[in-house]
């Protein structure tokens, strides 16, 4: 005799096959997702799922053996309290009965009913053979959002429990109370490859033969093994977040095209007296748009310092929009005789959202001498040496304004507003795994 | 194995436990009544759907180191689900239920003691017992765990009473630290008191259990 017997679905006329025929009253037909009892002889329709039968990283009706068991996945719910959501795996085997294989953001734990009921010692702990086990997840509502699959008692979408944990190490002591029952469930902690090797489907989506591929992460050969895996969420998370950058990327590219572009060069004394410059005029086109100003400064320029202030005048208000930029190159010898570089000799500033209108560009600039105090009381008295700027030099700097650009700036933070959620989320599930 | 003539098909009835005064006949489902030498087919027990329990009339075993053989089941249906009673006939005469649900099994005796309880009186009187409250026997605390209303599905084989579809009781399940059990049954006429511990398959040292084609029998059982 074989251990189940089939039915036919009424919603779709499928051929479903019963597993535990007798024990199983509500199963959801594989084809369609309808919910059917099958407690009566006439099996009837209980609900019929709109939504497309869930691809389950383990399917219905794979086998595998764990604790020396050969268990065959029956059933399947997806259920949540106030502060996760979860999956759980019902296994049976006629020998056996009936255990538990829950899926939570990664970590896979095996449970049993227990019958050798735990007793209360205080408020938060509870002892069950000898072992103290203390309050892990605080009394809340368990509701079950989905169900396919067989299960032993009509389970529904909506199925409502109190629920709390205890644990003591990675033993965890399970309480679910409805006004007919109470019952406690011991959750052992697996390892995702002992689960994998246990079944013999795979149990990514699609991961093709993946004890043969590479393992992409290092220590994470699936995406279902990654610590804050919940379904095929993590996946789903960095498909859109990638989408969103092409997006962001595409936007700024035809936004950022260079509109006009202006320069002009100046030369100003080292320790002398300002020097203004118009560059020139430049025209905003659009409500607002950035202006990029960059300076360049001659390749003589040695332990001297450019402050640069910057002013946008619009032409018919004169009101300016102001903006400062420094080019300091510092060269030196250490004690130990090697030389020593800092700086550069180019400086850009970008000035966001300037309002549509005509501005002339305006730059001053002043230049100063830095001595390397070691330097100098190296060679006190002693002739600058060749590579120091002599005092009294001049400088050319070459500076150009140009509208529009790539603004790497708004790209940066658009690439942290995406990245904040799913990094809170991946931290805070951490978190919760630690403790739980 | 001794038989009975159906009184009502003709057909071939074992018959394993003489003490007991029902049988319920495996071809026409009459349920017959053991008289002083005469049967009587008094009513009809509903056919009980196949189910994949390993345990079948005539799966032997032992109990406390006393054999005893499967001679008749009673299925009951609550809201949401079903769960079976087997009835198991001990060498010595006596007779024990082994209760199926929730793939767990659960060895129990009759315990009259049990029944004055206060908590357990009350509940014989017409009141109700809420999941969680305690009973003590003997130094040991019960737990109710499980309360169900049920109504009976159906018999099979030998039984002490008759089966009839219109059955319903109040059960409730209660749980203990060490793994001891009681169940408190309670119908129309009178309430019953249980008392035993959950066991599994293997403890019992089967034999005779159903096989399943597309499963491989556990080491141990058979």
């Amino acid at each position: 005799m074989t251990g189940g017997k089939t039915i036919a679905c009424p919603s779709c006329g499928g051929t479903v096959a019963v597993r535990a025929a007798g024990y199983t009253v509500s199963l959801a037909c594989h084809y369609c997702g309808a919910l059917l009892d099958v407690a009566n002889p006439d099996v009837r329709l209980i609900a019929a799922y709109g939504e497309a039968v869930a691809q389950l990283p383990l399917p219905l009706g794979s086998r595998g053996t764990l604790f020396g068991v050969e268990w065959e996945a029956i059933g399947w719910q997806e259920r949540q309290s106030s502060d996760a959501v979860w999956t759980e795996y019902l296994l049976f085997n006629p020998y056996a009965g009936y255990r538990w294989l829950v899926h939570a953001e990664g970590q896979w734990q095996f449970g049993a009913m227990l019958v050798d009921q735990p007793g209360r010692i205080a408020d938060d702990q509870v002892v069950w053979r000898g072992r103290t086990f203390r309050l892990s997840e605080r009394p809340d509502r368990v509701v079950t959002n989905r169900v396919l699959g067989e299960f032993y008692w009509r389970v529904q979408a909506g199925e409502e429990v109190g629920a709390a944990a205890y644990a003591d190490g990675d033993d965890t002591l399970s309480l679910e109370h409805n006004a007919d029952e109470i019952n406690w469930t011991r959750l052992i902690a697996l390892r995702p490859s002992a689960v994998r090797n246990a079944f013999t489907h795979p149990l990514s989506e699609g991961g093709g033969p993946g004890d043969a591929a590479p393992a992409p992460y290092g220590l994470w050969a699936r995406w279902s093994d990654l610590p804050f895996y919940t379904d095929d969420d993590a996946r789903r998370m960095t498909m859109i977040a990638t989408a969103a950058i092409i997006i962001v990327l595409c936007a700024m590219a035809l936004l950022g095209h260079v509109a006009q572009s202006i320069d002009n060069k100046l030369t100003v004394r080292v320790d002398g007296p300002p020097v203004e410059l118009t560059l020139g005029t430049i025209t905003i086109t659009r409500p607002t748009q950035a202006v990029r100003v960059q300076a360049v400064a001659d390749g003589a320029l040695i332990n001297d310092w450019v402050d640069l202030d910057y002013a946008l005048v619009n032409r018919s208000t004169q009101q300016a929009i102001r903006a400062e930029g420094t080019i300091e190159y510092y060269s030196g010898r250490d004690t130990d005789g090697s030389i020593w570089t800092e700086g550069s000799h180019v400086a850009t500033i970008a000035i966001a959202s300037v309002p549509r209108g005509s501005y002339d560009v305006v730059a001053q600039a002043q230049a100063h001498h830095w001595s390397d105090p070691k330097t100098a009381a190296a060679t006190t008295g002693a002739t600058p040496s060749g590579w120091e700027t002599v005092m009294g030099d001049t400088h050319d700097i070459w500076l150009s304004a140009e509208v529009g650009g790539m603004e790497w700036g708004v790209f940066w933070t658009v690439l942290a507003l995406i990245a904040t959620p799913p990094a809170l989320l991946v931290y805070w599930r951490a978190r919760r795994g630690q403790w739980s | 194995m001794p038989e009975i003539s159906c009184p009502s098909c003709g057909g071939a009835v074992p018959l394993r436990r003489a003490a007991l005064a029902y049988v319920v006949c495996p071809y026409c489902q009459s349920l017959v009544l053991r008289g002083d030498g005469d049967l009587r087919a008094v009513g009809k027990s509903a056919v009980l759907p196949f189910d994949i329990s390993p345990i079948v009339i005539g799966t032997r075993g032992t109990i406390d180191r006393i054999a005893f053989e499967v001679v008749g089941r009673v299925r009951w249906g609550w809201r949401d689900g079903a769960w079976n009673e087997w009835l198991m006939a001990l060498a010595d005469g006596s007779t024990r239920w082994l209760g199926e649900a929730m793939g767990a099994f659960m060895a129990l005796a009759d315990a009259p003691h049990a029944r004055h309880l206060p908590l357990i009186e009350a509940f014989a009187q017409g009141g109700t017992i809420t999941p969680g409250a305690t009973v003590e026997i003997d130094g040991r605390h019960y737990v109710a765990a499980d309360v169900k209303q049920a109504t009976c599905l159906g018999g099979e084989g030998e039984l002490p009473f008759p089966t009839p579809a219109d059955w319903t009781i109040a059960s409730v399940d209660f749980r203990q630290a060490g793994g001891a059990c009681l169940s408190v049954q309670r119908d129309a006429r009178e309430t019953s008191v249980w008392a035993g511990r959950y066991v599994d398959l293997a403890e019992l040292a089967p034999s005779g259990l159903r096989r399943f084609d597309d499963w491989t029998m556990p080491e141990g059982l058979q």
